[in-house]
């Protein structure tokens, strides 16, 4: 397992590198190049969400198409390992991010004339238990296509891929909100944001489908197209 | 002796298709040749044994170990070369052959390097800039260099041509000498197939409907000219029968039994002629389970 953990962020390094160059330009345009009388945190702990988003999502859809399942279930490996492999790759990701975070926040305190504070673990749990929906919903859409393979059957898993896609973008709301970025706070945000004060909720949700995207992934009726 | 792969009632269906109920076995040592149209099963046959494709019912044995995902252990014994070539792409072939070694141990890097020497497979490329002929070189040596006693291979040299093909059945035979390596080998090239294999088995539309050794096949299946004047005889294991006046062309799957017949009803002139395993499987595969089981 780590073997082949290690083999795909070894074989993503360069996209890794252009996504950790990006959230570096990101990190310092905010806390260095903007006017902003805000706190300046949620614009980072968003910027941070989109990339490793996209780094995640980038990564994925990259194995799915070079059908790289199809190689590593060949080798004297189990499914369940592989499986794990999928769920580590986003927290080893996530992991790289907060790490230089950290160590942008120390290098750029210097130069600013602020209280330049560090995302608090709460923020970073939050954000974790995000990504791992996130990229638990990418697998199971796809890991349920290779088990279902009836027209009628694709197309409810693509409903209900649309709706949690939807739904998806909530987070992007509660996270705007949460960190206070925009506008006064509702009665809806207050609502949000007592719900957001402790992740339990977002890493809860996050595991969960993270072992439901292992299981369906282990009993998957084929390995070969993806 | 013990079985190299096992199949015990193996059914697996797609939208519009059945394989089986398969059953097969192969013993060490032996190369089996599976040969079937286009969509008879063949692919699927060896996907639902390395794991690929998971069947509905039924058992699968690779060494007498159950296929369990879970439980890998038995893929250590396996070489798999199918139609699609995967690799991670960026990546030279060295660099393939290298996160590869470190799944087996009996990977040997002297071996690897020797076939790829013997393919003249450039393996400082990076696999998305290989040809096809070159990719399945890779496959090839990716498959053989941990020395696995089951080679199962997926119609390796479809679309590529016939010189590469032909260092790809040579390494075969190769390896073939050292001993009691099985080889399960799926092509719908006939020639290839006649060229290695021991043993032959006609699959169509998810059912094998025959299983023989190619001796055999050579042995029994005859295509006989004779004279007779008689009308409307039918004619044992006769598999097509042409007539032109008294003079009759016959091709018969049991060349001892028609004979007999033949000299019961008084044929003269009677001559008979060897076919090839590429003519006789052809007759099979039109006939279906009629031919086989005639």
């Amino acid at each position: 397992m780590w073997r082949l953990l290690k083999t795909e962020v070894s074989y993503d390094r360069l996209r890794i590198g252009l996504f950790l160059f990006f959230c570096t330009v990101a990190f310092l345009t905010i806390w260095l190049g903007v006017r902003w009388e805000r706190n300046r945190v949620p614009m980072t702990m968003l910027m941070v969400l989109v990339l490793s988003l996209s780094a995640v999502y980038a990564g994925e859809k990259n194995r799915t198409t070079q059908k790289r399942d199809r190689l590593h279930v060949l080798f004297p490996v189990s499914l369940w390992q592989i499986g794990i492999t999928h769920l580590l790759y986003p927290l080893s990701v996530l992991s790289i991010v907060y790490f230089l975070l950290f160590v942008s926040v120390l290098a750029a305190r210097p130069f600013v004339n602020y209280s330049l504070t560090l995302p608090s673990l709460p923020h970073m749990l939050t954000l974790t238990g995000l990504v791992l929906i996130v990229n638990a919903v990418v697998l199971l859409y796809r890991d349920l296509r290779m088990t279902f393979i009836k027209k009628k059957q694709r197309f409810l898993i693509f409903v209900f891929w649309f709706i949690v896609y939807i739904g998806a973008l909530l987070p992007f709301y509660v996270v705007t909100n949460f960190f206070g970025l925009f506008g006064e706070n509702t009665p809806a945000q207050n609502f949000l944001t007592r719900l957001l004060e402790s992740p339990t909720g977002f890493m809860a949700a996050g595991l969960l489908l993270s072992g439901l995207s292992l299981v369906i992934f282990v009993k998957r009726k084929s390995y070969a197209d993806s | 002796m013990e079985k190299a792969f096992l199949y015990k009632d193996v059914v697996k269906t797609f939208p519009g298709f059945k394989l089986g109920p398969l059953d097969l076995g192969l013993e060490s040592g032996t190369v089996l040749g599976l040969i079937g149209p286009n969509g008879a099963g063949k692919t699927t046959s060896i996907q639902c044994l390395v794991g690929l494709l998971r069947a509905d019912s039924g058992e699968m044995q690779v060494f007498g170990r159950p296929n369990d995902l879970n439980k890998p252990q038995w893929k250590q014994d396996i070489g798999y070369v199918g139609d699609v070539h995967v690799f991670y792409e960026r990546w030279t072939g060295q660099q393939n052959l290298r996160f590869l070694s470190q799944f087996y141990p009996e990977w040997s890097d002297e071996k690897a390097a020797e076939l790829a020497k013997r393919f003249q497979l450039p393996l400082d490329k990076r696999a998305k800039d290989l040809s096809t002929g070159n990719r399945v070189k890779l496959s090839l040596v990716s498959a053989l260099a941990h020395s696995p006693r089951l080679l199962l291979l997926d119609e390796p040299t479809s679309g590529i041509d016939p010189v590469v093909r032909t260092e790809v059945l040579d390494v075969l035979f190769e390896i073939l000498e050292t001993g009691d390596r099985a080889i399960f080998y799926t092509t719908h090239i006939l020639p290839e197939i006649s060229r290695i294999a021991d043993e032959l088995a006609f699959i169509d539309d998810g059912r094998i409907w025959l299983r023989t050794p190619k001796e055999d096949l050579n042995e029994r299946w005859r295509k006989i000219t004779f004279r007779l004047a008689t009308q409307n005889i039918a004619f044992e294991s006769a598999v097509s029968h042409r007539r032109d006046g008294n003079d009759h062309q016959i091709i018969s799957s049991d060349f001892d039994a028609t004979l007999r017949q033949l000299q019961k009803f008084g044929a003269e002139n009677i001559r008979d002629m060897r076919m090839s395993i590429e003519e006789i499987a052809v007759q099979i595969l039109k006939g279906g389970k009629g031919v086989a089981s005639a």
